[in-house]
């Protein structure tokens, strides 16, 4: 091992002898240990002496003089796919091509079919250069399992390869390559208002009706908001208000928004929301407090944006709705153009 | 050994020359950032929206831009950076931020000072963006680059628009004038005497109400007297009706209405008529066989309260019975 550590660019030495900049056509060693002796066909795995000059090939025998030809590792394979349907990322999966499991993969990727180069870290993201800790056995690059490489680009299509070394003087050139594409990301946002799980078109609008004193009144439907995402960190849905209340413009007074529960004596009059539901065929999606309340508990609709429900990885069908709660007091100015114009938006964290 | 050291030390000279030259010529791939959002206020199409920004910076090196390409939204004239109302664990973007357009699709935010690798960044732009004339979909991207634009990280996010995101909500508060008493009766403390004022227990009234201009309520006795039916002889009110108030005394006949007020919470004021403000043991005011008003709320209120009694005083050669009565009838009514 002390060895190889010294001269490790021996190898890069054995395995890349020409470039377009360079070619040792031949070359020399001094004496040196010996190798392997066939049977009477023969085969001289070694150098025996001083020698030199070009490879002699004869009939039936050749002699790579100087070169001691050590056996190269199996080429090995690499098979790329996205079951994951994801944006940033791509799982691969080494094929050994039979190389024992000391083996050490290095394994390459580019987006532009290797007219530029990159390598997958030993951490799964992607570098510029090649050390040696990136070339890991086939169980670190995660066995028959595969591994994921993260911070690629979405919508494009990733070619792999992979080469491999067994021992000093044996890596292989790079394997066949592989292709595999990322998705585009995803952010898909609905909003419907209705009594029920319903499709509905805009303008979305809820009459809360006659505000009676300290009587809560909820709204006759609910707002219901759908969420589709693939972004890792998932997403979220917001609300915001613009007057902070009910506001009437003939009374000049505003029911405000509150936290709180409206059936408590001390919240004499107040409008907010409250979660109802939250579901979802994959992720997870639910409902934050403080819209998270049961009876008369409501959450506010400020001039800020609050987040009301959350999904914090991917969410498929995310399905949630509120309902709107108000209560007016014996001192609510009488008016019939109490309103409150309320935002409802979405965005995915990638 | 030495010799083959030496050899080999000169041919790894040459090869790694050799590599070197190669790799010189690879392009370098721009990383993801570990996380980005781009957030619009309103997702309504054509529409003006503020777009919070927050992002998670991979690579270390030195970050002086941070650049948003719009996919379908418009970048107007007039962008603005701030770093206002930023959410709670996001940090904001440091430096001397100036926000400029770069043609119709790209803010370029210039100044921005030394990012730590995974620490949440975020900022607003506030004005000059707009969505585009149509819901749909589409692709923006967060970048980050060195003073000479060459890129560091980057991500692209999936954002949409909406035919509208707006409830507008609605609700009626009604008028609404609660009037209570408390009980049908009102007894005297005690049997009339011509040697003390006797008063009664008293009767509440209790209002609520929302009119801007409060209530007012109003009282009228049937007889404006005690009256005996089996004796045929009555104690009369005393004073003027609407006047100032008047004091029984012992050994007269004296027949008058007091009123006490306690205030809920609300606007405005209550008070009780002058001529029935009473000092609520032996003053008050006449009664009268036509409606008087007898307490005034110049506001909306909640649990007002009034008390209402009688004070009498008798001469002493009054006849006997057990049957001295009065009705009053109190109704209430509010100001809208």
């Amino acid at each position: 091992m002390k060895n190889y550590r010294n001269y490790w660019w021996l190898f890069l030495f054995f395995v890349l002898p020409a470039s377009t900049n360079y070619k040792l056509e031949g070359f020399s060693l001094g004496s040196a240990g010996g190798g392997q002796v066939g049977s009477s066909n023969y085969s001289i795995n070694g150098v025996a002496g001083e020698v030199g000059g070009n490879p002699i090939v004869g009939s039936s025998y050749g002699i790579g003089p100087g070169l001691v030809f050590a056996e190269l590792a199996n080429v090995p394979k690499i098979t790329v796919d996205n079951p994951g349907n994801y944006y940033n990322k791509l799982h691969f999966v080494v094929d050994t091509q039979g190389n024992p499991g000391d083996a050490l993969y290095a394994i390459a990727i580019s987006s532009d079919n290797f007219v530029t180069t990159q390598y997958i870290k030993s951490d799964g993201t992607i570098g510029s250069s090649l050390a040696f800790t990136d070339y890991q056995n086939y169980n670190a690059w995660g066995g028959s399992t595969g591994s994921v490489v993260s911070g690629l680009l979405g919508s494009t299509t990733y070619s792999f390869k992979a080469k491999a070394w067994q021992g000093k003087y044996s890596e292989t050139n790079w394997g066949p390559v592989a292709t595999g594409a990322t998705v585009a990301p995803t952010l898909t946002f609905e909003i419907d208002v209705s009594a029920t799980d319903t499709h509905t078109l805009p303008p979305y609008a809820i009459s809360l009706g006659d505000l009676y004193p300290s009587n809560v009144v909820n709204s006759p439907v609910y707002v219901w908001v759908s969420l589709d995402t693939n972004a890792a960190s998932g997403g979220g849905v917001f609300i915001y208000g613009q007057n902070g209340g009910l506001k009437s413009v003939t009374a000049g007074y505003t029911i405000a928004t509150v936290n709180g529960d409206l059936s408590s004596g001390g919240i004499a009059e107040g409008y907010g929301v409250q979660g109802v539901g939250a579901t979802q065929t994959a992720g997870q999606f639910l409902i934050l407090s403080p819209y998270n309340g049961s009876g008369n508990v409501i959450g506010s609709v400020n001039t800020l944006v609050n987040q009301i429900f959350t999904a914090t990885t991917p969410v498929t069908s995310g399905r949630a709705h509120f309902l709107v709660k108000a209560k007016s007091s014996t001192s609510t100015p009488e008016a019939s153009d109490y309103s409150e114009s309320m935002t409802v938006i979405a965005s995915a964290n990638f | 050994m030495k010799i083959l050291r030496s050899v080999v030390s000169l041919l790894s000279v040459l090869v790694l020359a050799a590599i070197l030259f190669s790799m010189s010529s690879q392009s370098v791939l721009a990383a993801q950032l570990t996380r980005a959002t781009v957030r619009y206020d309103r997702m309504q199409a054509n529409t003006p929206s503020n777009v919070y920004v927050t992002f998670i910076p991979v690579t270390g090196a030195t970050v002086a831009k941070v650049k948003l390409i719009f996919g379908s939204a418009v970048v107007g004239a007039g962008v603005s950076v701030s770093v206002t109302n930023l959410d709670t664990g996001v940090s904001t973007l440091p430096g001397t931020l100036v926000a400029a357009r770069t043609g119709t699709s790209e803010v370029d935010i210039t100044g921005v000072t030394a990012l730590s690798v995974g620490q949440t960044y975020g900022f607003n732009i506030n004005i000059g963006i707009s969505t585009p004339a149509s819901p749909g979909s589409a692709f923006d991207i967060v970048k980050t680059t060195t003073s000479g634009d060459a890129l560091i990280d980057q991500t692209t996010v999936a954002v949409q628009y909406l035919s509208s995101d707006q409830v507008v909500i609605t609700a009626n508060v009604p008028s609404t004038f609660n009037f209570s008493i408390t009980g049908t009766t009102d007894a005297f403390t005690g049997n009339l005497s011509s040697g003390s004022v006797v008063s009664t227990i008293g009767v509440g009234v209790s209002v609520s109400t929302n009119a801007a201009k409060g209530w007012t309520g109003w009282i009228k006795s049937a007889n404006a007297a005690l009256s005996s039916a089996t004796t045929g002889e009555s104690i009369g009110t005393t004073g003027v009706v609407g006047g100032s108030t008047v004091t029984c005394t012992s050994g007269s006949d004296c027949y008058i209405l007091d009123v006490g007020v306690t205030a809920g919470t609300g606007s405005g004021s209550l008070t009780a008529a002058t001529s029935y403000a009473g000092n609520g043991t032996t003053s008050g005011g006449a009664f009268s066989t036509s409606l008087q008003p007898f307490v005034f709320r110049t506001g909306k209120t909640n649990n007002d309260t009034v008390w209402l009694k009688a004070h009498v005083a008798m001469i002493a050669t009054k006849a006997a019975g057990s049957d001295y009565t009065d009705t009053w009838t109190i109704v209430g009514a509010g100001n809208f």
